[in-house]
Formats: structure tokens, C-alpha cells, sequence
């Protein structure tokens, strides 16, 4: 059994490997005090619209993904009324033995991230 | 200090603890970005080196802490538990990892900041806003989960 010294040390020794990609060091080093903080949040009419399942799919399919499993459509959500323009992912991936199904929708970055709707079966 | 100078010290310590926390690069990505956005629209007077890098990590922790409260994060797992493999490690640096990367975010980040940033639980428990004997009891549980997944593996 390793000491936690040497479990330590291997630790840090990998840790050392790990570095920032490139374009990673490029963006942060072009930004100023006018760069936007990414909100994590959600808005909770949008949740609430896609829980609701009030989803418009529009026949424009933007890419498919290289895995052979995802791709992205465009898709229009109303919210309180007002259309909203969305890029629909849509994703398999299996947990615990089960299959999933994954919907995600990507909105405006500035206001709201994602909502995400999971279901199994068909 | 000036900016770039700030980036180019510290980038790979934010990119580090922020990845042992999120275990991808796509978040941790996103919270490297927040967290030097923040560092640029802060008004605060650093003190030295050390003062920066504490700030700039606390600052990543919390920004993980927000993306972990998200809809998305608490409900759906990642595709693969390890989204990255760093090059050129060995095999044990690898499994050894891998097993820090099964622990619970709480206990990792701990591991993370003692053994490998070198904090003192004292100066941890400023940065994550907790008790030292939270601290402490939290690294005592991270060593015996960790003692306990090996001996598994």
C-alpha cells in the first residue's frame, strides 16, 4: 500500500501535466472589464416553457454531431407569449443500465444558458 | 501586477482547480473565463502573489459552486465521469486521479487545495467559507474514501 506521501507526490505529478489549452490562454489574456460573466442561471419562465413541453420544431436541421448520435435543430419557444428562437440538441446517453434520451435547449447566453428535458423510452 | 502578468502566473492554477471540481474541460473552461472576467471588473487591492492566487481560486470554487446549483448540473451526468486525460502520465498517476475524480466535488476540492495548491486548513477555510474543523473533517473523510476506493480498485 502506498504512504500518502507517495500518493501525494503522484498526485501533484499529474497535476503538473495538466496545463490551460492555448486558445483557452488566448481569450482569457484578449479580455477587458467590459467581458461578459457567463450566467449559470436559469430563467424560470424558460424552465417552465419546456417543462411544459411548448416546443415548435422548424425544419432547418444545423449540424450532426460526429458522434452519429446528437444533432441540432432550430426549434421556437413561447415564452409569456413572445416567440424565442432556440437551438434544440438532442443527445443519447445511458446511466445506471437505463437509456436516455436528452433534449437540451440553448438560448440567449446573456440572459439564460439552458433548459434541459430528459425522458426514457420511446 | 498587471494583467497579463496576473494571466500568465496564475491561468494554470485556476484551470487546475477549477477542472477538480467540475471534472470536464468544457465547465472548467467556462469558469476560468468567469473568473478572470471577474478578476477584471474587480476593484480590490492585492497584497502580494500569494493574496492573488488565493482570491482568483476562491473565486473559482464559487463559480463551480453556482454551475453544480444549475438544472442541467444536478440532474443529468456527464457522458463519461473523466472528460479529460492530461498527457503523459503514468498509469498510477492516472488511476490515481481517476479515484480523486470519483470523490464527491466537497471532498475533492479539499484534496485539491491541501495537497497539491499546499493551503493550510486555516487558509482553506477562508476561501470555501467554512469552519477549519469543517475542513478537517472533510480532508479526514476525503483520505478514508480515498484509502477505501484504492484498496477497491
Amino acid at each position: 500500500m502506498k504512504s500518502e506521501n507517495q500518493s501525494k507526490q503522484e498526485y501533484c505529478d499529474a497535476m503538473d501535466k495538466i496545463h490551460a489549452p492555448e486558445y483557452l490562454q488566448g481569450k482569457v489574456r484578449a479580455m477587458n472589464r467590459q467581458s461578459k460573466v457567463k450566467s449559470f442561471k436559469l430563467r424560470k419562465l424558460a424552465y417552465v416553457a419546456a417543462a411544459l413541453g411548448i416546443l415548435f420544431v422548424s425544419s432547418n436541421a444545423v449540424t450532426y454531431a460526429a458522434t452519429g448520435s446528437t444533432w441540432v435543430e432550430k426549434a421556437i419557444v413561447i415564452i409569456n407569449g413572445e416567440e424565442q428562437e432556440v437551438d434544440v440538441e438532442y443527445f443519447d446517453y445511458s446511466r445506471d443500465g437505463t437509456e436516455y434520451k436528452g433534449i437540451e435547449l440553448h438560448v440567449d447566453e446573456d440572459e439564460v444558458t439552458s433548459v434541459a428535458v430528459e425522458y426514457s423510452g420511446d | 501586477m498587471d494583467y497579463e502578468a496576473i494571466v500568465n502566473q496564475n491561468l494554470d492554477a485556476v484551470y487546475r482547480t477549477a477542472l477538480s471540481y467540475c471534472k470536464n474541460t468544457y465547465d472548467a473552461e467556462d469558469v476560468v473565463q468567469n473568473t478572470f472576467a471577474k478578476l477584471l471588473q474587480a476593484d480590490v487591492a492585492f497584497e502580494d502573489d500569494r493574496h492573488i492566487r488565493r482570491w482568483l481560486i476562491r473565486v473559482a470554487v464559487n463559480e463551480c459552486k453556482n454551475m453544480w446549483k444549475s438544472f442541467w448540473r444536478k440532474n443529468v451526468c456527464s457522458i463519461e465521469e473523466l472528460c479529460y486525460e492530461p498527457e503523459d502520465v503514468t498509469p498510477q498517476q492516472k488511476e490515481l486521479l481517476e479515484e480523486v475524480l470519483r470523490l464527491p466535488p466537497k471532498y475533492r476540492i479539499v484534496i485539491h487545495l491541501y495537497y497539491y495548491e499546499g493551503y493550510h486548513v486555516k487558509e482553506i477555510a477562508e476561501m470555501l467559507k467554512m469552519s477549519e474543523s469543517n475542513v478537517q473533517i472533510r480532508l479526514m473523510r476525503a483520505r478514508k474514501k480515498l484509502k477505501e476506493q484504492i484498496k477497491e480498485a
